[in-house]
């Protein structure tokens, strides 16, 4: 393989190195869970058919680094922050509470030049009080090839109907 | 003009059945097309393929001069804007709107790092034209029908598109939200220079600039071409196998069934 047929197979699903490398250090911005890559749509091209879902909220997830998804959670539960008054006080809107406040970290430290989208560029030490009992996992801890899942046509028709195992 | 969607001999089989078969159909830059037939006549699915979310089984699809490959499906989608709730609603559920508006800079269902903070502030200034300022965070599927709609449209807008493809826009909406849906359309028509594609079951809602029209049904091309030379007593009769009259009331078209259908 020559330097250039090496250049173009990396250009090759250029996407998709990216998405896995994401599910690996990320986690769901509203639930925490696990982010797996699965194929969505019945398209050839793998390009455009694999998107990051969390399996627990079912919904598409672009995610947020683990460490941010912690700090956020302790932030809106610890001062009871609610950017949505209007909305019932479940669990849900903890949660769109908890992904509003990963988004502004996470745009925070992105242009703190801490975080880049294949994780931190600096050492994070997250506070035990923070953290608790949960335990953060490293690149070098995670499996390194992560599985497409295949979404049957029952789970895709099933979807948007109001149903979720998560909320 | 050039050709911007061309389509050679496209079949798409499920099984042994074929969602479509033997769709011919150009479209030239800045076209304005109509797209009718009834249910189940392969319109979402033709479009879902040409827009580059679908697969098709037989014959060649190029689009902006070429097929689609693992290189060049995500920006040629970004150059497509593509409205559907008949085929969103399989996929998007519990993602807020604002991420469903956000995906289409990378033309895909979810984020990606191409998202800027130019992107962000381009979708909330257009999520606020659609009147959805206020339902940003919101997961998509608890909108009401006619907001998803509007969504989807903000979707299709924010990577500044080429083709808008508008899969039954109208559908499910009350009076008020279609009427502002074709006025839209209508602005996008005057003011811009994009390729429009406008699917519908409903005669009326086929505006004056949609001078061509393709006819599909049961997955076929029925017929296509001048608008004015297909909505007529003549062809419409043969192409719902059933009598109507087409009337023209301020420049749209009615379709008047004889008798009553359903009826004997």
């Amino acid at each position: 393989m020559n330097a250039m047929q090496v250049e173009a197979e990396i250009k090759k699903s250029q996407r998709l190195r990216e998405l896995k490398i994401r599910i690996k250090n990320c986690c769901c911005r509203y639930c925490g869970g696990s982010l797996k890559l699965r194929r969505i749509l019945y398209g050839n091209l793998s390009e455009g058919r694999v998107e990051i879902f969390c399996t627990d909220c079912d919904r598409i997830e672009y995610g947020v680094d683990r460490e941010i998804f912690h700090v956020a959670k302790h932030f809106v539960q610890e001062f009871d922050f609610n950017m949505y008054p209007d909305n019932a006080g479940n669990v849900r809107t903890v949660q769109m509470n908890t992904a509003k406040v990963c988004d502004i970290m996470a745009w925070g430290c992105k242009n703190l030049g801490f975080l880049a989208y294949d994780g931190f560029q600096v050492p994070v030490d997250i506070s035990q009080g923070i953290i608790g009992d949960d335990v953060v996992l490293r690149n070098a801890e995670l499996e390194p090839e992560p599985e497409i899942e295949t979404m049957d046509e029952n789970m895709i028709f099933g979807r948007g109907s109001g149903d979720s195992t998560c909320l | 003009m050039s050709v911007i969607i061309s389509c050679a001999h496209i079949g798409c089989q499920f099984g042994q059945r074929f969602l479509l078969y033997d769709i011919n159909w150009e479209v030239q830059k800045g076209d304005h097309w109509i797209v009718f037939g009834l249910n189940g006549s392969g319109k979402t699915t033709l479009l879902s393929i040409i827009a580059g979310f679908n697969a098709f089984t037989h014959g060649q699809l190029k689009v902006f001069g070429a097929e689609y490959d693992e290189d060049n499906i995500l920006p040629l989608r970004r150059r497509i804007g593509w409205v559907s709730s008949s085929f969103f609603d399989k996929y998007l559920s519990w993602e807020s709107v604002l991420s469903v508006v956000l995906s289409g800079i990378s033309g895909t269902l979810g984020l990606s790092r191409l998202v800027t903070d130019q992107d962000v502030k381009r979708s909330l200034s257009l999520l606020r034209q659609m009147r959805l300022g206020d339902k940003t965070d919101q997961p998509f599927a608890l909108l009401s029908k006619g907001e998803r709609q509007s969504a989807l449209i903000a979707r299709a807008l924010v990577s500044n598109p080429e083709i808008l493809i508008l899969d039954e826009p109208g559908t499910g909406l009350d009076i008020f939200a279609r009427d502002w849906v074709l006025g839209t359309v209508a602005d996008f028509a005057r003011l811009t220079d994009m390729t429009i594609i406008y699917v519908t079951h409903y005669a009326e809602e086929i505006l004056p600039m949609f001078q061509q029209a393709l006819l599909l049904r049961q997955g076929r091309v029925f017929c296509q071409g001048a608008a004015a030379e297909l909505f007529t007593d003549k062809v419409l009769t043969d192409f719902l196998d059933l009598p109507v009259t087409v009337s023209l009331v301020d420049k749209r078209y009615h379709i008047n069934p004889e008798g009553r259908w359903g009826h004997v």
